[in-house]
């Protein structure tokens, strides 16, 4: 025999052995876990011959403690270009389920470098936490909140776990498990919108699913075309008009360029007069801690897990273990600002109205109610009950907001200097 | 013959002869375009490199000189009032009661006298006491320096101590810093000297050095001004040297000055940064006149920018209210006589408070300097 025949006949050995080596989970996994592999063998990996150990590893140590997580990575070996898409996109980014976000978890290592950076290097992880995440127990972290922010690590989300059938991917039905409820139904927005109804009644040639805009042309970057954070708030200029582009050339699949621009910029305007009616209930509530007036103060809560004892109305805000007008907050922002900004990009008329924008004006006429009753409380720092506030101590006081109120820009150099000058020339009027 | 007949290069020959028997050994040298219009008295007899500070109500000084000692100019007379020579000293603002600053070991005893040099209180704080101040007739503060040796270094801790004589006082951590172990050779005690702090005339603020000694460069101290009702404080100044004297507040606090240790000395206005005046002098031993008039820096000392005498440059001096200078040198305190200068009208109480109370918004940033003297104005028109 010469060595060349030697060779090949050691390769073929060699690809036979293959199967024979799925086999060897198979026989024991038929009776363990018979759905898993009768997903497997209906898949495209079973075909493309995909075995057990292709993705989970061989050692099957390791695969009992949970270690051999078949992740993004482990897909990405094949399915680099998706794996690419993925991570441009929110789902792969900024979310981050992943270390940063269950260190708290039983069992893991709160110290573990992996947490915050990257495996190996000392560039970190994320910028992003998440505050909320952090608050709960472990069992709500991992149910309440991975299960859906696993997406950022794991292709399963979507996909499952050993089935391939893209029928499944494609259904809006995928999206419904994590994009509906109270803070971003947009599942929900859509199936009752002119789109969502047509796809019910007439299918996917007429109404357009979720993929069809949010994945064009079977992209995993679910972000094209968006054009705000997931907070609602537009993104920088540049950043915001390639947003807009990419889903004008999306929208003209089906409607005018123009029809696409009209619309999409009435949800712009609805976004802005919708900022301001949020920004003007922030301010209030900024004012009255620079005036010591919430209930609790920040000092006198549980730590913010992120900021600490400080007050929190960004994207960090907590529901819990805050003052009652910063629940009233929470809502406003985080369900009814959403509603109705998402729903006017979804053209959903009545989660654009009557879910949104009407709650957020009836929120903010709350939240002006529960200002006006902390106002008549008072400062119980500056002013005990039934002790009389020195004029010097009452233009401190106004000093100190005005400082803050400049250092966050809502007032300008002049307008500070102008509310300063009549604080020290009423003050002037008491005489020393 | 009076004496204002007399030819004054006479009466200046005699003083500094008076002056030599009364120190001992030694004798003032004065020089300058004025000299002869000063008269010059000693005193009496003081170590050193010890405290002293003269009664801002009846000049009586108190010293250290084998203990704490208290003269009485009038009588010519001296008593002991402790055993340890003090590492500070400071008279009340009415001169009714002496702050004295006791080494006991690794400790410091801060004690009070009253005018009289019979002791009224006394308490205990950590580490060397480098400053004492009063801020009120009942209150004062002390800067504390607390020293840790390690192999690769010392630890060296500022504590700001305030106290009202009645109660434990109260502790503030104003700087920790490591030292290297070439600094503390090199420098030695002047590493705890050079911490050293001045409170400002209306005795609300203060002026205090924070030594730095980076790795890769030689130490150095930052002069801090420091509000004391606010706590709230302002990086003045850098000195290249540990030779700096520090800083002193000049007229009524809204300048100060200070040298760089090694040839030039600044007068500043440190809430602007602005500088207003240059002094070719080291500022190692500094005073300001209460009025702000006369400044005595290195043993030079000038009215404004022009300097009318000159006295060894290792002098240290010490202005009372009218604008008498006491100096000392070597082992001796003068009196200087012919400088004066106006005693400005105490501010009615409730005047005094609303400055205050500006000032410690000043230091917070809640009002501007600009604000502030725009309003100080407004308050002080009749």
């Amino acid at each position: 025999m010469t060595m060349g025949r030697a060779f090949s006949v050691g390769f073929i050995l060699l690809l036979t052995a293959l199967p024979a080596l799925a086999d060897e989970c198979l026989n024991c996994h038929r009776l363990k876990t018979p759905a898993a592999v009768r997903q497997w063998e209906e898949s495209a990996h079973a075909k493309a011959r995909v075995g057990c150990a292709d993705c989970h590893g061989s050692d099957h140590a390791r695969l009992d403690k949970g270690e051999m997580v078949v992740d993004q990575k482990v897909c990405g070996r094949c399915h680099a270009k998706a794996l690419e898409e993925h991570a441009k996109s929110r789902h792969g980014m900024g979310l981050h389920s992943g270390w940063g976000c269950t260190r708290n978890l039983p069992g893991r290592d709160q110290n573990e470098c992996r947490h915050c950076h990257e495996e190996g290097s000392a560039k970190p992880l994320t910028p992003v936490q998440c505050a909320r995440f952090l608050k709960q127990s472990s069992e709500m972290g991992d149910l309440g909140c991975n299960r859906c922010h696993s997406v950022e690590s794991s292709c399963a989300s979507c996909h499952t776990n050993h089935g391939t059938s893209l029928a499944i991917v494609r259904d809006p039905n995928v999206c419904a498990a994590c994009h509906m409820g109270p803070d971003h139904p947009q599942w929900e927005m859509w199936q009752t919108s002119r789109h969502g109804t047509l796809f019910t009644s007439a299918g996917p040639a007429l109404g357009p699913t979720c993929q069809r805009c949010h994945m064009a042309g079977g992209s995993h970057n679910v972000s094209a075309g968006i054009t705000m954070n997931s907070g609602g708030i537009p993104y920088p200029a540049e950043q915001e008009r390639k947003g807009r582009e990419e889903m004008v050339k999306i929208c003209t699949d089906c409607h005018a360029s123009a029809f696409a621009r009209k619309e999409l910029a009435q949800g712009d305007g609805i976004r802005t007069q919708s900022l301001t009616i949020l920004k003007e209930a922030e301010q209030l509530i900024q004012d009255l801690a620079d005036r010591n007036m919430l209930d609790p103060m920040p000092e006198k809560r549980p730590p913010h897990p992120l900021s600490g004892p400080r007050l929190v109305l960004d994207s960090q805000m907590l529901y819990e273990d805050t003052s009652h007008i910063e629940r009233l907050f929470f809502k406003m922002k985080k369900y009814d600002y959403a509603r109705t900004v998402k729903g006017a990009y979804h053209q959903n008329a009545a989660y654009t109205h009557w879910y949104g924008n009407a709650e957020l004006k009836m929120d903010l006429i709350d939240i002006k109610a529960e200002a006006n009753r902390l106002r008549e409380r008072g400062n119980p720092v500056a002013a005990p009950a039934g002790k009389t506030v020195k004029p010097a101590a009452a233009a401190e006081e106004q000093l100190r907001v005005l400082k803050k109120k400049a250092e966050r820009g809502e007032l300008s150099q002049t307008e500070y200097e102008q509310e300063k000058g009549k604080v020290l020339r009423e003050l002037k009027e008491t005489a020393p | 013959m009076s004496r204002t007949s007399m030819p004054r290069p006479l009466v200046l020959a005699l003083a500094v002869w008076g002056a030599g028997i009364i120190a001992g050994c030694t004798s003032l040298p004065v020089s300058g375009s004025q000299a002869a219009n000063l008269s010059v008295t000693a005193l009496t007899r003081v170590a050193p490199t010890a405290p002293w500070c003269v009664n801002p109500a009846d000049s009586s000084i108190a010293m250290g000189d084998n203990g704490l000692q208290l003269f009485e100019p009038a009588a010519g007379t001296r008593i002991r009032l402790a055993t340890p020579s003090p590492t500070a000293l400071a008279w009340s603002p009415d001169g009714k009661r002496l702050a004295a600053a006791l080494p006991d070991g690794d400790s410091t005893t801060l004690a009070i006298f009253s005018r009289q040099g019979k002791p009224i209180a006394q308490a205990p704080v950590p580490g060397r006491v480098t400053g004492i101040e009063w801020m009120s007739s009942a209150d004062l503060v002390a800067l504390g320096v607390g020293i840790r040796i390690f192999s690769f270094g010392d630890a060296i801790t500022a504590t700001l101590y305030r106290w009202d004589g009645t109660s434990a006082p109260q502790s503030t951590t104003l700087f920790e810093t490591t030292v290297k172990p070439l600094t503390v050779r090199q420098w030695g005690e002047r590493i705890i000297t050079s911490i050293s702090m001045a409170i400002s005339s209306d005795r609300d603020e203060m002026l205090y050095t924070r030594l730095h000694d980076p790795p890769a460069f030689s130490p150095y101290l930052r002069i801090i001004l420091r509000n004391l009702e606010s706590g709230a404080e302002r990086d003045v100044a850098t000195t290249a040297a540990l030779s700096s004297g520090g800083g002193r507040f000049v007229g009524t606090g809204d300048r100060i000055v200070y040298g760089d240790g090694s040839s030039l000395s600044r007068v500043m206005a440190p809430w602007s940064d602005k500088v207003i005046q240059s002094f070719l002098a080291p500022g190692k031993q500094l005073a300001a006149s209460p009025a702000g008039e006369d400044l005595l820096l290195d043993g030079h000392l000038y009215q404004g920018e022009t300097e009318i005498a000159s006295f060894p440059p290792a002098s240290d001096g010490s202005f009372a209210p009218g604008g008498t200078l006491y100096i000392r040198h070597d082992t001796a305190i003068y009196r200087i006589g012919g400088l004066t200068e106006a005693i400005p009208a105490p501010l009615q109480p409730a005047v005094a408070e609303r400055l205050r109370t500006m000032r410690a918004w000043r230091s917070e940033g809640l009002i501007s300097d600009r604000e502030y003297r725009e309003n100080k104005k407004r308050i002080m028109e009749p």
